[in-house]
């Protein structure tokens, strides 16, 4: 479990909203409250996902000295894709790596700062795909999971998490092609893996919808 | 182009499957649980191997073709996966087939939510498929073990099947528990022993085997499973033929830090069979097997054998005495965790073989290989990974083993590994088999994480 100071999150989040755009998707206002520091127990992460992607990366320019980010897949759905049984750590961070061009993949999962799994893989896909992932611009300007998390607190979070005692918490962070800006998506695992509780613009912080559900 | 075939449980999303049930079997595994699967390939060729899938649905119809590309490399291996969160194959059970212009080794990782089991087995190669299939081990209601016969008919006109069962405490064929029915082309049919009342049942009768007579030439695996502990389950392909003289066991286990072991033996020839099973301990244990009947020897239940975390770990080679064509299974548990796993016992052996995945703190799994010297004089067992190391074990004496286990510190493979290996022996022929294991997914989610699989010999 981490500590997060939400405090600091919202200013963030706010300075954010100052100097983005907006994406295509449907937004909403977001609510800033002013939130003492939270020990959000269902989040099971020990380093958020930007803190551990260096070292992901790394091993991504072992792989492939062109390598780029593409993906923060969901932790518990990249597994089931991957073939491996549930049981693993609740608090890991997958990241996928492409060259573009290539329909090779490579993912490397992070556990507490620490390389866990690494996969060269290839999706078995029919037809083209109905959505099309852009390399995620890691130069600073993308919030990371915590202050996703922080934003979902503030609006809908803080009501469901104190109602749902056994969430444990997944991220998602994709950039679709068509879409202005990458959405950080959060799920409760433990309720469904595969529909986000919220969706956020990871450059304005807006509410938006599932970009896979556009 | 060689093609290998193999049964795929494919499940989107993790929703259940709700089977509809066909006088002739049902077309989804009966195998609790919310199943997925990946298919991992190894090029063992001598050039770029040009690989395509072609998936069935259990009518036989083709589901979805696949090309796999870029080339898979000389001695590389791929993960192919079927995106949970695209749309595409849809939920369902599939068989695969796979083809390419060079030889492969395919391995398929299945695992379940609710329960929380994992199973894998080897792709089945052409000279794997065919009439009669044999599975030496099948449970119902055996001790809470029950278990199913998945076919697929690769012919292109249906298959009028039938499916014998045997008793394995008497050796007589089970009355009135045949079993006969249809597949069309192509397709699969899985064959519950639940499913069928006239099959016998319980602690004493319903340990069997079964022969699998065809008018098309099938291929066909065997599931296993039990409701023990958080659940259990465990796979093994169907045998063709089996060896005239000799096929091995290379790991068996009496009470190895909690894992135990049950060797079965099948006599696949029309005459009695007689058997002789030489433990690597000395111990021999003599048996004639009625023509198809198979007999399970369960290594606790065995006095003679050493027992506990230094000795309890052995082989065996199991001999035809008669020339009648023999099979081996082998189903590994640990009796603490609720562990299961099952292999065929391998009588091709060679001075090298051959491992499509081993691993070491990969996801949370390691793997351990044990390698058997089924010479007749020490020899040199070398372990070479396909991502570069290797590490030499000197002196393995006839009919001894070495475990290489992926742990540190002992192991030569690098964290984080999952890559293929090749075991080959300095003057002595050699077999292996792979067990893949998790304790740390344990830890976080009791179930059954037991993987095994038999390397292949070159």
């Amino acid at each position: 479990m981490r500590t997060f100071d939400l405090r600091r999150l919202i200013v963030g989040s706010f300075v954010l909203l100052l100097v983005t755009g907006c994406g295509r998707a449907a937004e909403t206002a977001v609510t800033i409250h002013s939130a003492p520091p939270v020990d959000i127990a269902a989040d099971k992460h020990t380093q958020t996902a930007f803190e551990v992607y260096p070292i992901a990366l790394e091993e991504a320019k072992k792989w492939n000295s062109e390598a780029a980010l593409y993906q923060i897949p969901a932790t518990r759905l990249m597994e089931t894709n991957l073939g491996l049984p549930p049981g693993g750590p609740p608090g890991g961070w997958f990241f996928m790596f492409k060259v573009p061009d290539s329909p090779l993949e490579f993912y490397v999962e992070i556990v507490d700062g620490v390389i866990y799994g690494k996969t060269e893989a290839q999706p078995i896909l029919i037809g083209e795909p109905k959505f099309s992932l852009l390399a995620l611009k890691m130069d600073g300007s993308l919030m990371d999971s915590v202050g996703a998390l922080g934003v979902y607190y503030d609006n809908g979070g803080k009501d469901y998490l104190s109602t749902h005692p056994n969430a444990i918490l997944d991220y998602r962070l994709v950039h679709l092609d068509g879409l202005s800006n990458p959405v950080w998506s959060i799920f409760d695992v433990e309720a469904n893996v595969a529909a986000p509780l919220v969706n956020i613009d990871a450059q304005s912080g807006k509410i938006v919808n599932d970009p896979y559900g556009q | 182009m060689r093609k290998s075939v193999f049964m795929l449980l494919v499940i989107i999303l993790c929703f259940s499957l709700v089977t509809p049930v066909f006088a002739q079997g049902t077309t989804g595994t009966k195998a609790p649980g919310a199943w997925v699967s990946s298919v991992n390939i190894q090029n063992t060729g001598t050039a770029a191997a040009n690989v395509s899938l072609e998936f069935h649905n259990p009518d036989g119809t083709v589901a979805l073709t696949f090309a796999v590309t870029p080339t898979i490399p000389v001695g590389g291996s791929r993960s192919l996966y079927l995106p949970s969160d695209v749309a595409g194959l849809g939920t369902g059970q599939f068989s695969l087939v796979v083809s390419s212009d060079q030889s492969l080794q395919v391995v398929a990782n299945s695992s379940s939510t609710g329960p929380s089991t994992a199973g894998s087995y080897a792709g089945i190669q052409p000279t794997e498929i065919g009439s009669p299939l044999y599975f030496p081990g099948l449970y119902k209601n055996y001790y809470g073990f029950s278990s199913e016969i998945v076919l697929q008919n690769t012919g292109t006109a249906a298959a009028t099947i039938t499916i014998e069962f045997y008793n394995q405490a008497t050796g007589a064929k089970a009355a009135g528990a045949d079993i006969t029915g249809s597949i069309p082309a192509s397709a699969t049919r899985v064959f519950a022993l639940a499913d069928f009342a006239s099959i016998p049942s319980g602690n004493t009768n319903g340990l069997l085997s079964a022969r699998v007579t065809s008018s098309q030439a099938l291929a066909g695996i065997a599931n296993v499973w039990s409701g023990a502990y958080s659940g259990e389950f465990g796979s093994y392909n169907g045998f063709t033929a089996g060896s005239t003289t000799a096929v091995f066991a290379p790991a068996l286990y009496k009470n190895y830090y909690s894992f135990v072991s049950a060797l079965t033996v099948q006599n696949l020839g029309s005459a009695p069979a007689d058997v002789r099973i030489s433990y690597s301990n000395g111990t021999v244990e003599n048996t004639t097997l009625a023509s198809f009947q198979a007999k399970q020897y369960y290594q606790p239940a065995n006095a003679a054998l050493p027992s506990g975390n230094a000795l309890g770990v052995f082989s065996a080679k199991v001999e035809s005495l008669n020339s009648q064509p023999i099979v081996v299974l082998v189903n590994v548990e640990d009796k603490v965790k609720g562990l299961l796993a099952s292999y065929n016992g391998p009588s091709v052996s060679a001075a090298s073989t051959n491992c499509p995945v081993v691993m070491k703190s990969f996801y949370g799994w390691f793997s351990a290989q044990t390698v058997q010297n089924v010479g007749t004089a020490p020899t040199n067992i070398t372990i070479t990974y396909a991502s570069g190391q290797s590490k030499v074990y000197n002196d393995v004496a006839a009919n001894g083993t070495v475990n290489i286990v992926e742990l540190a510190p002992g192991s030569a493979l690098p964290d984080v590994s999952s890559v293929s290996a090749v075991i080959s022996s300095s003057s002595q022929p050699v077999v292996a088999v792979v067990q893949e294991n998790s304790n740390s997914r344990y830890t976080t989610t009791p179930g059954d994480y037991l993987l095994a699989y038999t390397c292949v010999t070159q």
